[in-house]
């Protein structure tokens, strides 16, 4: 056990996190966070990867020994250029609240840096805001572009369920409020027109909606293989990682589509149905050659979901001229970016960014830190279920990351 | 090596920290200024390399003005 670099610890300590501090985590987890994580859940995330066990630390009371603060790195292969590297990504940064003024929590962070640096090739948060974000600067970390959701927009009922919390943010005053959305439901059949594509979709490419992802697993796989040299920078597909992270997901029941040519799989994708309705494609990988595959995959999956009720359709990603963005916008999705960046200002909060800190030498120059080189989706979150299309800005003292 | 009110005010306002220090005065708690985990984390390191001496974490916890530091720095030098 042992205290924080550079300073002498008396009333706390950290160590690795055992197997039978799990009840402990998950405890103080759900104190903090606020959610209602079970051990089961808590061990697909951090124990079960297809990568191995995620590399955990807690810091203890030393006078208690009851553990009050957690950090972790979840291992996760990503493509860089032509290398195949292991990040760690963090999650579940947290101190208990009784403990945040006295924890010098970024000295152990320091520490626990420096010990992942011996398995870890890269690391990278999502949170890049707030504490987490200050801390992780301090530590080395770069952004390498602000988070984003791209959206689109299929009927006026979608584009009024998500403009409503917008018009309550803009006023606090009830008549304006009802006129501001009285306008809005007016406005929102001709501002769907706003959302037309301009694609054409390839005649000879059938989309099917799949009734499990194991029946494309291997297609998937191979389909990887085939693609991930021009992938930029992203995670590996493997079908053993996206049978972890999506079909074993005890956190969200995702849907698959696969785009076919024939016998080949040219593309496939994973949505989440929130409890608001819209639909958040989660990932979506398509044969690069042509963008027509991705096209044809894209909007034979949004006619599918929108005759089933979907009608509004988000998509994570990062800000920046990647092939996704280009993509995304072909079929019609719009960059919610500058609406957000309003929202963050008014707020006077930060905009979540995508820090990265290279551990191993030569990665860096990889275009590491450039926005263009990625291909992000949200397969880089933590896989928890969207509760709605968060439009509202992250307080700064939001714990778990 | 002792400390200086004005040593310790120029560390706490050379703009590595986060907290408000606009009219901050020496027995003015520098927590209800803003100072958090990481700005103190930062501060103590950077006083514990200056005036050579160890900071352990509950003193942390404690000192909260800079009259407080500049005691303790100068309890420690004694």
């Amino acid at each position: 056990m042992t205290g924080p670099a550079g300073i002498e610890s008396k009333a706390y300590r950290s160590r690795p996190a055992r197997r039978e501090d799990v009840g402990e985590i998950v405890r103080l987890y759900n104190h903090v966070t606020g959610r209602e994580r079970n051990e089961a859940e808590h061990c697909w995330e951090w124990w079960e990867t297809p990568a191995g066990a995620g590399s955990m630390w807690v810091i203890e009371e030393t006078a208690t020994g009851a553990i009050v603060g957690h950090h972790g790195l979840i291992p996760i292969r990503l493509r860089v250029g032509d290398q195949s590297v292991l990040a760690g990504k963090t999650e579940n940064t947290m101190v208990h609240p009784d403990h945040r003024a006295k924890v010098l929590y970024f000295l152990y962070e320091k520490q626990f840096a420096q010990a992942a640096a011996a398995r870890f090739d890269l690391l990278f948060t999502t949170s890049g805001y707030g504490a987490p974000g200050r801390i992780r600067r301090k530590l080395g970390y770069q952004s390498a572009g602000a988070t984003t959701y791209f959206l689109k927009v299929t009927r006026g009922a979608g584009l009024q369920r998500l403009a409503l919390p917008v018009v309550e943010k803009l006023t606090t005053s009830r008549v304006l409020s009802r006129l501001l959305a009285l306008a809005a439901r007016g406005a929102s059949r001709p501002a769907v027109l706003a959302f037309r594509g301009r694609t054409q979709s390839a005649p000879d490419v059938v989309v099917r909606r799949c009734h499990s992802f194991d029946e494309i697993a291997g297609p998937v796989e191979a389909l990887w293989h085939r693609t991930a040299p021009a992938a930029g920078i992203t995670v590996e597909r493997s079908a053993a990682y996206l049978a972890w992270r999506l079909a074993a997901n005890p956190n969200v029941p995702y849907l698959f589509f696969a785009a076919w040519r024939g016998a080949h799989l040219v593309g496939y994708a994973a949505v989440e149905l929130t409890a608001g309705g819209e639909a958040v494609i989660v990932d979506l990988w398509a044969e690069s050659e042509q963008p027509i595959f991705f096209d044809s995959l894209m909007q034979g999956m949004l006619r599918q979901l929108d005759g089933e009720g979907s009608n509004a359709f988000v998509f994570p990603t990062l800000q920046g001229e990647n092939s996704l963005v280009r993509g995304l916008r072909r079929n019609g999705f719009l960059d919610l970016g500058p609406l957000l960046r309003r929202l963050y200002r008014r707020a006077k909060r930060e905009q979540p960014e995508l820090l990265v800190k290279a551990v191993r030498p030569g990665l860096a120059e990889l275009g590491l830190y450039e926005p263009e080189r990625w291909y992000y989706t949200a397969l880089f979150a933590e896989g928890l279920r969207t509760a709605a299309i968060n439009l509202r800005a992250p307080k700064r003292d939001e714990a778990a990351s | 090596m002792k400390a200086t009110s004005q040593e310790i005010m120029d560390i706490v306002k050379s703009g590595e920290l986060s907290l408000e220090t606009k009219n901050l005065s020496t027995s003015a708690s520098l927590r209800k200024a803003g100072l958090d985990s990481l700005d103190a984390s930062l501060l103590f390191l950077t006083i514990q390399e200056k005036y050579n001496l160890k900071v352990a974490d509950d003193d942390v916890a404690r000192l909260d003005t800079v009259d407080d530091i500049v005691a303790f720095v100068n309890q420690q030098a004694a």
